[in-house]
C-alpha cells in the first residue's frame, strides 16, 4: 500500500499546486502529453470549487464583479482544501475568510447573509406548535412555560442594507449600492415548512428571542421587557410576541424545568 | 454473486425536475439519487425525496465512498449512507471505483487507481468492509480517466473485473465512461465490453460528455451521443437486459428532452430483444 499511498499524496499535492513529482508517475505522450492531462484534474478542482462558491454566493459574486470574486475564490481555495465529504459545505468559512482580507461591512455581511440561507435550506424539519396547542396550557403554568425553537433558526446582526441589495438582486437582477446605517440591526432567517423565510427585530423582540434561545421562561421574559413597555402592557406584548412566533412556525414545543 | 431485480429504464434525479415528476408522474421505471445530497438534516432535499420514493423505485449512487483512498474507510460517513438506505430502501446503491482524496482532505473529483495488484487488494478488503458494514452487496462504477499510470499491470476491464470478482460485487457499467476513457487511451471499447463479467453488471449509465479534440472531458452536460448509443446496443447484445439510466448533472435541460434520451435506450433495447434472448 505504501506505493498507492505516495502516489495518491503526489497526485494530491499536484492539483493542490504544491508538488509535480506526480508528473514522472504518467505516461507522457503525444498528442497529449502527461502535464496536459494531468491539467484537467487540477483545472477540473479550481473550478468544481468556484462554481460551488458561485453557486453559494451569487450576490456578493455581483457585488464584488467577476475578477474580484474569482481571485477571492482562487485565495480561499489555496488556503482552505476541502475537508468535506458534499461540496455543499464547501464555502462554510467564506465569509471568515473575507473579514482576514477585508474591512468592507457590505461583502462581508453579504457572505455571512448568503451562507445562513444554505443552511436554513437543508436544516433539520421539526413538527411546530399551534395556537390551539397553547390554547391548551392552563393559565397558571404560562409562567413557567420554556420555549424550544425551530432547528433552522438562524441569527446575524446587520449593519449595511445587505437584506435590500440581496432582494433586488434576486428579484430584478438590479445591485443598489451598499449603505452603511448607523447602527446593526438584528436579523433571524428561519425555514417555515419549504419556504426560507427573514425578518429583523425590534429591540424587545429581540431581547425576547435571545431569553427563549438561552433558555429563559416565560416569567423572565416578562420581568425583562419592562425596559421597552409599559407595565401595564408587558403580558399583552410578550404573548403577541409569542403568538407571532407559532404563527411563524418557530416554536416546536413548550417544557417545563 | 446475486443479482437484484431487473428496474428497467430511469434517470437521474435532479432538483430542477422535482415538481415536474411529482406533477406529471412521466413514464420511468425508476430513479437514481445522489446519495450526498441526501445527507442532510431536512428541507426540500428530503421533502421531495420522499414523496417521489412514494411514486417511484430508487437506487444510490455517491460520490464519496472514496474507495480506493489509502485514508481509512469514513465510518461515520457509511452510518448516514445506512440511515438512508433505511429511509427509502433503494433497490441499490453504488459508488465510483476511484479515490476522490487522501489525508482527510477531499478533491470532489473521481481520481483514477492505478491498475494494479497492490490497488487490487486494497480496493477489494475495503469494498468487503464497506459492504459487511451496510449488510449488502454494491456496485462499483467504472469512471472516466484521463491518465495512464507508467507502472499499472494490467487494462481497466481487468483491473475491474479482477476487483468485483474477488469482492464479490456488482457493477454499474458506464458506457459512456469506457467510450471516454477508449478516446482518452487508444484502446477498443468493445474490448472492455467484452472483458467485463457479465453477471455482475446490474446497471448502466449513459451520458454526454465534452470532445476538445485530442481527448475528451467526461461533463455529463449533454445529450448522449451517437457512438455512445452504438457501444450501449453492443453492451446489451453481450450482456442481456441491464437497468438503464441517463444521468446529466450540468446543463439540465426540462424533464422531457432526457424523457427522450430515456425512450430512446428503450427503443434501443427493444430492438436487440427482438433479436436477442435474453433469457
Amino acid at each position: 500500500m505504501r506505493e498507492l499511498q505516495g502516489l495518491q499524496n503526489d497526485f494530491q499535492n499536484y492539483l493542490l499546486d504544491k508538488t509535480t513529482a506526480i508528473q514522472t508517475a504518467v505516461v507522457d505522450v503525444e498528442p497529449v502529453p502527461a502535464a496536459i492531462r494531468l491539467n484537467v484534474y487540477k483545472d477540473g478542482y479550481y473550478l468544481r470549487l468556484l462554481e460551488a462558491l458561485q453557486q453559494d454566493y451569487e450576490v456578493l459574486h455581483a457585488l464584488l464583479g467577476d475578477d474580484e470574486f474569482d481571485q477571492l475564490a482562487r485565495d480561499y481555495i489555496r488556503a482552505h482544501p476541502s475537508t468535506f465529504r458534499s461540496i455543499r459545505w464547501y464555502g462554510k468559512e467564506l465569509s471568515g475568510f473575507l473579514r482576514q482580507k477585508t474591512d468592507q461591512s457590505c461583502l462581508i455581511e453579504m457572505a455571512q447573509f448568503e451562507w445562513l440561507l444554505t443552511e436554513t435550506f437543508d436544516a433539520a424539519d421539526s413538527e411546530t406548535m399551534t395556537i390551539e396547542d397553547m390554547a391548551c396550557i392552563p393559565p397558571k403554568k404560562w409562567p413557567l412555560m420554556r420555549f424550544v425553537l425551530h432547528p433552522s433558526l438562524r441569527q446575524l446582526n446587520l449593519s449595511t442594507n445587505t437584506v435590500p441589495m440581496w432582494q433586488s438582486y434576486k428579484e430584478k437582477g438590479i445591485l443598489p449600492a451598499p449603505e452603511q446605517t448607523d447602527a446593526y440591526a438584528p436579523w433571524i432567517i428561519w425555514r417555515r415548512e419549504l419556504n426560507i423565510l427573514f425578518c429583523s427585530l425590534a429591540p424587545a423582540e429581540h431581547y425576547m428571542l435571545q431569553t427563549l434561545l438561552a433558555g429563559g421562561s416565560f416569567k423572565m421574559l416578562c420581568e425583562g421587557l419592562s425596559e421597552w413597555v409599559s407595565e401595564d402592557n408587558i403580558a399583552m406584548e410578550a404573548a403577541l410576541f409569542l403568538k407571532r412566533l407559532i404563527f411563524d412556525q418557530l416554536i416546536v414545543r413548550v417544557v417545563y424545568k | 454473486m446475486k443479482k437484484s431485480t431487473y428496474l428497467g429504464f430511469g434517470l437521474g434525479l435532479r432538483p430542477d425536475h422535482y415538481e415536474t415528476i411529482l406533477e406529471q408522474k412521466p413514464p420511468l421505471d425508476w430513479f437514481e439519487i445522489l446519495t450526498e445530497n441526501y445527507l442532510v438534516a431536512g428541507g426540500k432535499p428530503l421533502y421531495y425525496l420522499d414523496r417521489i420514493r412514494e411514486q417511484y423505485p430508487l437506487v444510490m449512487h455517491g460520490v464519496s465512498l472514496s474507495i480506493g483512498s489509502c485514508d481509512p474507510i469514513d465510518k461515520h460517513y457509511l452510518q448516514e449512507v445506512k440511515n438512508l438506505i433505511q429511509r427509502i430502501e433503494p433497490a441499490w446503491i453504488s459508488d465510483h471505483l476511484c479515490w476522490t482524496g487522501i489525508n482527510q482532505l477531499n478533491m470532489h473529483d473521481l481520481l483514477p487507481l492505478p491498475y494494479t495488484m497492490e490497488a487490487v487488494r486494497h480496493v477489494v478488503a475495503r469494498i468487503q468492509q464497506v459492504q459487511d458494514f451496510l449488510g449488502r452487496q454494491i456496485l462499483i462504477e467504472n469512471v472516466s480517466s484521463y491518465l495512464t499510470y507508467l507502472h499499472a499491470e494490467m487494462e481497466e476491464w481487468e483491473f475491474v473485473t479482477e476487483i468485483a470478482t474477488r469482492a464479490d460485487c456488482l457493477i454499474l457499467l458506464d458506457v459512456n465512461n469506457i467510450y471516454v476513457s477508449s478516446y482518452n487511451h487508444a484502446f477498443d471499447p468493445k474490448e472492455y465490453l467484452r472483458g467485463m463479467p457479465k453477471d455482475r453488471v446490474q446497471q448502466i449509465h449513459l451520458a454526454g460528455h465534452s470532445n476538445q479534440g485530442h481527448y475528451i472531458i467526461d461533463t455529463h452536460d449533454a445529450p448522449v451521443i451517437q457512438p455512445v448509443w452504438d457501444l450501449y446496443a453492443i453492451a446489451l447484445q453481450h450482456f442481456g437486459a441491464v437497468s438503464t439510466m441517463i444521468e446529466r448533472d450540468d446543463n439540465i435541460p426540462p424533464l422531457a428532452e432526457l424523457l427522450a434520451e430515456v425512450d430512446h435506450a428503450r427503443a434501443i433495447a427493444k430492438q436487440i430483444t427482438e433479436v436477442v434472448d435474453f433469457a
